[in-house]
Order: C-alpha cells, then sequence, then structure tokens
C-alpha cells in the first residue's frame, strides 16, 4: 500500500475515534452554546431562543439561554483541546417562569440574574441575603435594567461568607416601570 | 557478503535520499537485488571480482537511482505519514479502554432483561406491547404492563438514544403523574427504577390502581414533547 494512501486511511482513523472519543459518545462539544443545546435536547425542553448570557469564570462558563417560558441554566467548562462539557456539580436546566419575576444568585460565577414576564418592568432592584442558621443580614443590594427580552443581570463582588454554615440568596426583588414607579413586589 | 563496492555504491544512492527514515528499508531492497544478481553471475562461473563490477555496473548511476529515490520517498509526504500514524495510534490506545467499556456496557444492557421487583407469579395478567415513540434523540418503547393481586400497575418500558446523537444522554424516567386510567383518575404514588447501559430498561409500580380500570394510558406531556399511550386492560383479570 502507498505512502499516500496509508495517510489517507490514518485520517480517517484519526477522524472517526476522534468523533467518538471527543464527539458525542463522550459528551463534549465544540463550544459552550452546544453545550447548552445538547443539555436541552437531552432533557427534552427548549431549544432555548437565543443565548442571552455567558459568563466566564476561569475554566467555567455559565451559558443563560432564553426560553419561552422561562430561563436555561447550563454550567459547562473547558475540556480537551478547547472543546466543552458539562461543568461538575450539575447544572440547573429549565427555571420555569411561575412569578411574574424571580432573581437568582450564582456564587460560583459571582452573578446574580433573573427574569422578568411583566413587560411594564422596566428596571428591578433587589439584596444579595446572608443566611445563617435564624439570621438574616442583607449583605448587598443592586439596580438593574430589564432589557427587551425580559432578562437582566448584575455581576457581584466576592462575598466573604462560609460555606459550611452559611447561604447566599438574591431576594426582595422590586419590579418598576419607566417612571420608577414600582409594580411589582416580592414581598 | 560485505562487499566494499557494495557498500560505497549503496552509500552514495543513500546521500540523495532525505527523509532518512526510508533509509533502512531502500538500503535492504537494494542489497537483496544487488545479491540476487551477484548469485545469478557467481552461478554462470564468472569470478568473485568480475561479479561483483558487473553487479555494480548494471545497478546503473548511483547519482541518478538516489535523485529518483529521493523523489519517490518523499521528505514532506514521509514526514507527515509518520506524524498521523503516530496520532493514530495514539488515538486508538486512547479509544480501547472506553470502547471496551462501552462495548461490554452495551451488550450487556441488550441482552439483559427487566430487574424482577416482583414475583410475576403475583402477576393477575400481563400485556405484551411494542410501542415506540420518539422524543428528541431519545426513543422510548412500551413492552410491558403486568397488573398485581394488590391492585399494583407496572409499566415496563426501555429507551435508547439514536446512534451518534449529540443530545447530552440523560436518563429518562416516566413520572408517575403522567399515568391516567379510563376514567379519568391520576396516579401519582408509585416506585420505580432503572438499569444504565446503551438500552436502558425501566419499571414503574402504580399503587392502587383501579382494577375497574379498562384502560392505563401514559400521557406524558413537556415542554412539547408528547408520550401518548392507551393500553386496553383485561379489567377484572378475568383472563
Amino acid at each position: 500500500m502507498n505512502r499516500k494512501r496509508q495517510t489517507v486511511i490514518f485520517i480517517v482513523i484519526i477522524f472517526v475515534l476522534g468523533i467518538w472519543r471527543f464527539g458525542g459518545a463522550q459528551q463534549i462539544y465544540v463550544s459552550p452554546e452546544k453545550v447548552l443545546y445538547a443539555c436541552e435536547r437531552g432533557l427534552h425542553y427548549g431549544p432555548s431562543d437565543k443565548v442571552l448570557l455567558k459568563k466566564k469564570i476561569g475554566k467555567e462558563v455559565l451559558v443563560i439561554g432564553k426560553l419561552s417560558d422561562g430561563l436555561s441554566v447550563v454550567k459547562t467548562e473547558k475540556s480537551l483541546l478547547g472543546m466543552w462539557r458539562i461543568g461538575d456539580g450539575g447544572i440547573t436546566g429549565k427555571i420555569e417562569a411561575v412569578k411574574d419575576a424571580d432573581v437568582f444568585y450564582s456564587n460560583t460565577f459571582k452573578l446574580v440574574y433573573g427574569y422578568s414576564k411583566n413587560p411594564e418592568i422596566k428596571s428591578v432592584k433587589f439584596s444579595i441575603e446572608k443566611v445563617s442558621g435564624d439570621s438574616r443580614n442583607i449583605i448587598d443590594t443592586f439596580e438593574c435594567t430589564v432589557d427587551s427580552d425580559g432578562f437582566f443581570y448584575a455581576d457581584t463582588p466576592e462575598y466573604e461568607y462560609d460555606s459550611q454554615s452559611q447561604y447566599l440568596y438574591a431576594v426582595d426583588l422590586f419590579g418598576f416601570d419607566e417612571s420608577g414607579n414600582l409594580i411589582y413586589s416580592e414581598l | 557478503m560485505l562487499l566494499p563496492e557494495r557498500e560505497e555504491f549503496l552509500k552514495r544512492v543513500l546521500s540523495h535520499v532525505k527523509f532518512k527514515y526510508d533509509h533502512l528499508d531502500i538500503k535492504r531492497e537494494l542489497t537483496e537485488h544487488m545479491e540476487d544478481m551477484y548469485d545469478d553471475f557467481m552461478s554462470h562461473g564468472i569470478d568473485e571480482e568480475t561479479a561483483t563490477r558487473l553487479m555494480v555496473e548494471y545497478m546503473g548511476d548511483p547519482d541518478e537511482i538516489g535523485e529518483r529515490l529521493n523523489e519517490q520517498h518523499s521528505c514532506v509526504l514521509g514526514n507527515i505519514w509518520r506524524a498521523v500514524r503516530a496520532l493514530a495510534v495514539i488515538m486508538v490506545i486512547l479509544s480501547i479502554i472506553p470502547a471496551f467499556n462501552t462495548s461490554l456496557l452495551a451488550v450487556y444492557s441488550v441482552f439483559s432483561g427487566y430487574s424482577e421487583t416482583r414475583d410475576r407469579s403475583e402477576a393477575i395478567y400481563d400485556i405484551k406491547r411494542s410501542d415506540t415513540v420518539r422524543i428528541d434523540d431519545l426513543y422510548f418503547k412500551l413492552e410491558e404492563v403486568l397488573y398485581y393481586s394488590d391492585n399494583d400497575l407496572e409499566i415496563r418500558y426501555r429507551t435508547w438514544y439514536q446512534p451518534f446523537s449529540k443530545s447530552v444522554r440523560w436518563s429518562f424516567s416516566l413520572p408517575s403523574r403522567c399515568i391516567y386510567d379510563n376514567m379519568g383518575t391520576q396516579y401519582s404514588d408509585s416506585s420505580g427504577g432503572s438499569s444504565a447501559g446503551l438500552i436502558s430498561r425501566h419499571y414503574l409500580i402504580v399503587e392502587g390502581f383501579s382494577p375497574e380500570a379498562e384502560k392505563v394510558i401514559i400521557n406524558y406531556d413537556y415542554d412539547g414533547r408528547k408520550i401518548y399511550i392507551e393500553v386496553p386492560l383485561k379489567a377484572g383479570g378475568s383472563e
């Protein structure tokens, strides 16, 4: 067998095994967005109309997609050869928009994000609460504009807390109209 | 046989071939050819010195042969060939253990049966089915419905992903809330389990299923994905 033919055969072997080893069979994808869509198909919801946000911390990227009835949140991480896979610790998946508006906090990604189903809500205000046993303390407050997709987010600083005994939550969400009038409160 | 004339000839030929990786093969091939010629001359009664001289003469100009061989044994193609061959070997090695594990699990999942969580002899009746529904890249196949004397209804089904699916392969289990009877009762008390593998086998045991029901209805409807199967039952266990 001549060398050109052998080279072609080796390339085919590399390609086929590469697809098998690093492709779908091993749940590795070419981008964080592809991981999001693959998760949605595997969990049988979506697909997201669009990617609203990608937040990168180190080798991990949080991808948030827009669903017709909520958000799709998938944690991804860099794998071999520039490929991507689901991040350690599982994923949030679909957040169904049950309330008119809601807000969530991710300590890993130092991010607060949320949605509003009410198109009148143009801006929101909310707080980060540290819970330790029965003690609850507001440690930070944010104001964000809500975009045309009803999505809002803000980066947070690194909060000092004991992850074994304390928890951080995004709470006390208020929604305001264009004129700044309070039109939504979860209190 | 080690002849200085032959070695000199080979050295001159190889001095033109830039792809050194092939030197050994070229040397071996030319040596064999020259030895055959030498033996041929000797068998015709030609003396050693003449046979050696003729052997080298008959081979031709070593510089011309060397240049031709250099074209045939291209350095660029040769290095690409070596690189992809090495990469192919690495890929094969990297794939052997996962392939073995996957194959073993795949074979096991194909040929293994359902885990017998209940004694089949307690079943009043069982109904074999073969309803297949696809949601996204996942196939759902209802295989059997069993009804037990204590009014438990067991639904057995298997799921598998289509080959080369790009979905993340989460396991899929029917939630009990999608089980109804023909009288509109929705059942929520249940237990179940699944096996892993290429083909997953699942069982769902619905507790307190009405003995009067004539049908069990599987009505899964989530985010536009639907599984709707009606299974006529042998009500009262008379058959």
